[in-house]
């Protein structure tokens, strides 16, 4: 495994966790900014699916386990972006206050349970609804285009 | 009439919501399988309901608003957190309690106002801590291949040399107590330095003394 990538003068560091697609991605961007990444894989396989060129940026760990966050000390941004919303809770909560990160920034799949995070003052996506908003504006771009 | 909400956690919840009856609790179950709830209904004092114990609306269906006892027994740690803050903070249930599996979290769990965090494998290590304290001896560490030993050995309240000066103790000749660690300070021992209970001798021996020695400090071995 490879350890992350040292974190001397980037802009950012961040430490995403979850779904491998969504982070690569996040992490290429970020990259680009000239930001510092560690992307937090659940497992080995998952790891083994993130692109080669983002490996050394990449290890295996859960976000919540703390001899390992113990590494990744000093994040300036934590996205928990995983599968189970309460697992993005608990992280997004410990990365605020153990970590003091910045910006904590917690994936919200179940939409029912916005309130939930907003109570524990945790901001939020939703992927659905970020999905259904673009798919929207692609619609109503078309409909600009046909009224012109 | 004092209420206990119990969150997850299938046969945990049973026996411990027929534990809370027995001690006057009005107890509710909240559980998200449609089996579990049929299962849980059996209990006739107790109210069932179907729901995941992580959504405000069926912690408020339960009646967790200033409920006595909240417990979080779901096998999942995150869940347990969730739903004891959320008991917490926006019900204002007096005393929450959540299952753990991962003792790393303990802390953090107290940290975000979990008023009590049971983890079974902190348990078993305290267990077995205390087990080693009762053996009246921590730690041997084998140095000069196996020649010589140093060991940490605990002073509790009983131990025959608690209180004596450390002239007033009949080692063995080739054992010498090389320091007294009481509390932050760490102590190098003279003739008259007193032992208190609660102090733990760092311990030198050789030939094998090791055990005659500590035998003689705690009274067993």
């Amino acid at each position: 495994m490879k350890s992350p990538e040292s974190k001397k003068s980037p802009d950012l560091y961040m430490i995403v966790a979850g779904d491998v697609g969504f982070s690569s991605a996040l992490a290429e961007m970020l990259l680009a900014r000239g930001d510092s990444v560690l992307i937090i894989a659940g497992n080995r396989s998952d790891l083994s699916s993130i692109p080669p060129s983002l490996a050394r940026h990449a290890m295996v760990g859960e976000i919540t386990d703390m001899r390992f966050l113990k590494e990744a000390n000093g994040a300036d941004a934590v996205i928990a972006a995983m599968e189970d919303d309460s697992a993005n809770i608990l992280a997004a909560q410990f990365a605020r206050e153990v970590l003091g990160a910045k910006h904590v920034l917690a994936r919200l799949n179940d939409f029912d349970r916005a309130g939930v995070y907003r109570e524990f003052g945790i901001a939020t996506f939703n992927p659905a609804l970020i999905c259904a908003e673009a798919v929207i504006r692609e619609l109503s771009g078309t409909k600009k285009v046909e009224n012109a | 009439m004092k209420t206990a909400v119990l969150i997850g956690g299938y046969r945990k919840a049973r026996e411990l919501a027929i534990m809370l009856n027995n001690r006057g609790y009005r107890v509710t179950i909240i559980n998200a399988n449609d089996e579990h709830c049929l299962s849980l209904a059996q209990l006739d004092f107790a109210t069932v309901i179907h729901g995941d114990g992580t959504r405000p609306e069926s912690l408020q269906e339960a009646g967790a608003r200033d409920a006595d006892l909240a417990i979080a027994l779901a096998p999942k740690d995150a869940d347990n957190f969730v739903a004891c803050r959320l008991c917490k903070e926006r019900f204002h249930a007096h005393r929450t309690m959540a299952l753990l599996k991962d003792p790393n979290k303990t802390s953090f769990f107290y940290k975000m106002g979990v008023d009590s965090v049971i983890c079974a494998i902190a348990s078993i290590a305290g267990v077995v801590e205390q087990q080693e304290l009762q053996h009246g001896i921590a730690t041997v560490i084998p140095i000069g291949e196996g020649r010589v030993n140093i060991a940490e050995v605990p002073i509790v309240q009983t131990a025959p040399i608690a209180g004596k000066k450390i002239w007033e103790i009949d080692l063995p000749r080739e054992v010498i107590i090389g320091c007294i660690l009481r509390g932050e300070q760490s102590i190098i021992p003279r003739g008259d330095t007193r032992i208190l209970a609660g102090d733990a001798l760092i311990l030198i021996s050789a030939h094998n003394q090791e055990m005659a020695a500590i035998w003689k400090l705690t009274g067993r071995l």
